[in-house]
């Protein structure tokens, strides 16, 4: 089975940023690249934290199972490395794709975040045609390019 | 002969002569006593001494042979039998023997020891003793032992000793006699009875006690010659049956001694003799040596007890000595931990020993020091000049051992210290480290002293016609010592030593002083580091809010704005790609500063072709030529900073330049060692374009961050930073940046790097 199908059971993307300006931009981005996954916004760090911690692949609808996670690293309660780091040790999220996505062009901050298990970094620029475009090659290559994990149990 | 002064001499001649005698195997036994040899396992007689007539009235030759009960029915034996039967009979000694001769009963001592797989045994006539004799020897040693213990100098001690030997055992002079590392002898203690002559305070050469005389006292605690007149008594048969050799009669009592050592007794008008062996440990401290002028025996229950306080004595030396040496050890290290606390403040370890010289001179209880570090003497006190600080270091330094030389006569090893002697007689080498050429130099000045000696010591033994002679004059003869310092203490080397110690401890403290402020540093950087990227990235947000706001508002609402308005928030939007530019050059030329470089030999030329890589594009499409006229060198540099040089300063020419016909050439200049006054020959090299060129008053400026010189839209723009990161960069390599311009004509960007020393 084709686990990214192309209609009904498109798989949501989480967006865990707190800036605003960031959702606006990525979902005019997102609407301009005729994206339709659902995206599900975390504004905090500590309300992504839930989110992970409570987190159960649906048994009924495994297709609810977000297929990429963006995630900025400057967030004003939590440490994104502190997000990362909880979702690659989450037994079912660990498989799910992590783009670190922030304004720092720190080699610490990028090398650390890869050694945390993200699996892509990215750095923000200043012009929204920048960030259209740095949305286009993300959801092109991880959203048509790549197979992602399927998410039913094997035997299911 | 030797000239006074000279002990060397003296046990030269000692060696070639008296050292030689055997004197552990006599073949004969003084006649105050009989010695038989007996069979371990029968107890036959196998050598006996020819005197036993005389003490038991029977020959020799009715012994050999036989055992003693054979021989001698009428004696007692029984407790002898007993003492024979035991694994180590010594241990019985004396054991009481009664004979009888001529129908009357003779009571020996008998005395055992087992050699050469039989057995030894003297008999000594004695004198019928009652018990109340013996319990006063024993409160006598009790007594002694008392006075030793509550004597609180060495001199108390030493008159202590001689005092209770002398009441013993009533030698008319018992003296304290003390060996010198030299094994030299001095008297330091004397008890005298009646006009006997005093010895006290004279010294008497080594060759006096010679060395294999030395050894059997370090290995028997007493020796007695109750006449030294006697007329030795032969063994019979001459050599033991069992070897075939001679008898060992080291640990026999009554040993035939020396004649040398008889006459030399006679000399000194001496008739009976004993001595008791000092000991201090394993080695021999001295002897309490007792003289009389005429002959004089003694019980084996005296000369035991004089044993005891020999014993007693030995006990005391070395509890003294030690009491001495802790003491001494004691004031060394306050005097130590003083010194230490001090060096420990003081970065300049050489600089705290100038200091503070009372305490360094203290500590050694030296006069004068001179340290040397590589080629600089640093002296304190009282020394020689510097010129003959490095003869004397060239002299000793190869007879120093581990480090370390002493002497308290330089001038006898270099007869020229005869001209500083009064600063300079003792000298206490210590070398600090064996790396480096770093020692101290202790000095000590001449103390002129008198020595007494017993008879002139160069003549101690005269050579008479057949065979040595020992000297026949023992009286008082002074000898003048010059060119002498007090000797270094062991405490006091001991303390020099631990100058060494000290010197690598402080090299320790600032090695990790350095190491501690470096790491600080490297933390600060890092600090610093992660600041301006902090700080960079606090600018970037608003300024990306700026941006994409701005793109909102014209994607939403620009259809509503006039043109006029299109354009304003256009501008808007390129300021603020030009402040993140900004924030990025700047946070580049910070990092760039605090990079640590790493440094290979590289071929430049590799280098250049990157660079050319890199802005291949660019210079296509501006159609410039690029020169390179020859090969450039091999230079130790970074090569990603390097070649951020060279794209910089080719992106500059490419940039500045009007012409129709553009070039640029990168090459190297000779004659690039003069403008580095110092250090490794440099690689000058250059980027010439045939650009705008820079008018000369803002020559000196190009290189200052974020500096233009012409208008942002000129010339594709950019930053600032460039020019400024080159300077950066090559400054780090320790290579200088320069230029020269002819404006309007063209540029030339110099810069230095140090030069591989490789081909």
């Amino acid at each position: 089975m084709n686990p990214n199908p192309p209609s009904a059971t498109l798989r949501p993307l989480v967006l865990i940023e707190d800036n605003e300006l960031d959702h606006r931009a990525i979902e005019r981005g997102l609407q301009k690249l005729n994206v339709r996954n659902p995206v599900t916004h975390f504004h905090a760090g500590e309300e992504a934290l839930d989110y992970i911690r409570n987190y159960k692949v649906s048994a009924d609808h495994p297709e609810t199972t977000p297929g990429l996670i963006i995630l900025d690293l400057n967030l004003p309660d939590t440490h994104g490395r502190e997000i990362l780091a909880a979702l690659k040790h989450h037994e079912e999220m660990r498989v799910i794709p992590v783009v670190v996505w922030s304004i720092s062009s720190d080699p610490a901050d990028i090398k650390l975040c890869y050694l945390d298990g993200a699996n892509s970094y990215i750095q923000k620029t200043v012009s929204l045609e920048g960030t259209q475009e740095l949305l286009q090659h993300i959801t092109t290559y991880w959203l048509d390019l790549v197979s992602l994990p399927p998410v039913a149990p094997a035997d299911a | 002969m030797s000239e006074p002064g000279q002990p060397a001499q003296i046990r030269a001649l000692d060696l070639s002569a008296c050292a030689r005698e055997p004197i552990h195997i006599p073949g004969s036994i003084q006649p105050h006593g009989v010695l038989f040899l007996l069979s371990a396992s029968d107890h036959t007689v196998l050598q006996v001494s020819e005197n036993t007539a005389a003490h038991l009235g029977v020959e020799p030759d009715q012994l050999l042979g036989r055992s003693l009960q054979e021989a001698m029915p009428g004696a007692e034996w029984s407790r002898l039998e007993e003492a024979l039967a035991q694994p180590d009979p010594a241990a019985e000694s004396p054991v009481r023997v009664i004979a009888v001769r001529k129908g009357a009963r003779r009571s020996f001592d008998a005395l055992l020891h087992r050699i050469e797989g039989a057995l030894v045994l003297e008999l000594e006539p004695v004198a019928e003793q009652d018990a109340t004799e013996m319990t006063r020897f024993l409160r006598q040693v009790r007594v002694a032992i008392e006075e030793l213990q509550a004597a609180e100098t060495d001199a108390k001690l030493f008159a202590a000793c001689a005092s209770a030997v002398s009441r013993l055992t009533g030698f008319e002079r018992v003296m304290v006699y003390r060996f010198d590392e030299d094994w030299n002898g001095e008297v330091v203690g004397e008890q005298l009875i009646g006009d006997a002559d005093s010895y006290m305070g004279l010294h008497f050469p080594a060759s006096d006690i010679p060395e294999q005389a030395r050894a059997l006292y370090a290995r028997t605690p007493l020796r007695i010659i109750p006449d030294a007149s006697y007329q030795p008594a032969p063994l019979r048969p001459e050599l033991n049956p069992l070897t075939q050799r001679p008898l060992d009669l080291s640990n026999a009592a009554l040993r035939s001694v020396s004649p040398v050592h008889l006459e030399y007794l006679r000399n000194m008008g001496v008739q009976a003799s004993m001595s008791i062996s000092l000991m201090r440990g394993e080695r021999l401290w001295g002897l309490v040596a007792c003289h009389h002028a005429t002959a004089r025996i003694l019980p084996y229950a005296i000369r035991t007890a004089c044993e005891l306080v020999g014993r007693a004595m030995s006990v005391q030396i070395s509890v003294q000595e030690e009491t001495d040496r802790l003491r001494a050890q004691l004031e060394a290290r306050s005097v130590q931990t003083r010194f230490y606390d001090i060096i420990a403040e003081e970065n300049n370890f050489v600089e705290a020993l100038v200091k503070y010289t009372p305490t360094l001179l203290e500590m050694v209880h030296a006069n004068g020091a001179a340290i040397l570090t590589g080629t600089r003497w640093t002296r304190l006190g009282e020394t020689p000049g510097s010129a003959e600080l490095d003869r004397i270091l060239e002299r000793i330094e190869p007879l120093a051992e581990d480090g370390v030389f002493r002497t308290d006569a330089l001038s006898s090893i270099m007869p020229e210290a005869e001209s500083f002697k009064a600063k300079a007689s003792g000298l206490l080498f210590v070398s600090l480290s064996s790396a480096e050429r770093n020692c101290i130099l202790l000095f000590r000045p001449e103390v002129t002293s008198v020595i007494e000696w017993a008879g002139n010591p160069t003549k101690a033994v005269e050579e008479g016609t057949y065979r040595l002679h020992p000297r026949k004059s023992f009286a008082a003869w002074q000898q003048t010592v010059t060119g002498r310092s007090a000797p270094w203490r062991t405490e006091e080397i001991e303390a020099a030593l631990e100058l060494r110690n000290a010197f690598n401890a402080s090299i320790l403290q600032r090695t990790d002083r350095l190491l501690r402020l470096s790491t600080e540093l490297e933390r600060k950087n890092s600090d610093l580091n992660s600041f301006a990227y902090i700080a960079a990235h606090d600018l970037k947000e608003p300024v990306r809010g700026i941006h994409h706001y701005t793109s909102f508002v014209l994607e939403d609402y620009g259809q509503q704005l006039p043109e006029d308005g299109r354009q304003m928030l256009n501008t808007v939007q390129t300021l603020a790609v030009r402040i993140e530019e900004l924030i990025g050059s700047l946070l580049h030329f910070s990092s760039v500063g605090r990079i640590k470089i790493a440094t290979y030999p590289v071929p430049l030329d590799s280098i250049v072709d990157e660079a050319l890589l890199m802005l291949k594009k660019r210079i296509e499409d501006e159609k410039v030529e690029i020169r390179r006229p020859a090969t450039l060198p091999v230079a130790m540099c970074d090569r990603a900073l390097t070649r951020e040089v060279f794209v910089n300063l080719i992106t500059n020419a490419l940039k500045y330049n009007d012409k129709p016909e553009r070039w640029i050439e990168i090459g190297s200049r000779d004659g690039a060692a003069a403008a580095t006054a110092d250090a490794a020959p440099a690689a000058l090299l250059y980027v010439r374009d045939n650009g705008i060129g820079i008018r000369e008053k803002h020559q000196q400026d190009v290189f200052a961050m974020f500096r233009r010189l012409h208008d942002r839209d000129k010339y594709g723009g950019g930053t600032g930073a460039g020019l400024a990161i080159v300077k950066t960069i090559v400054e780090k390599h320790g290579g200088e940046v320069s230029l020269e311009s002819v404006f309007g004509e063209g540029t030339t960007f110099l810069f230095t790097l140090p030069q591989s020393a490789q081909p």
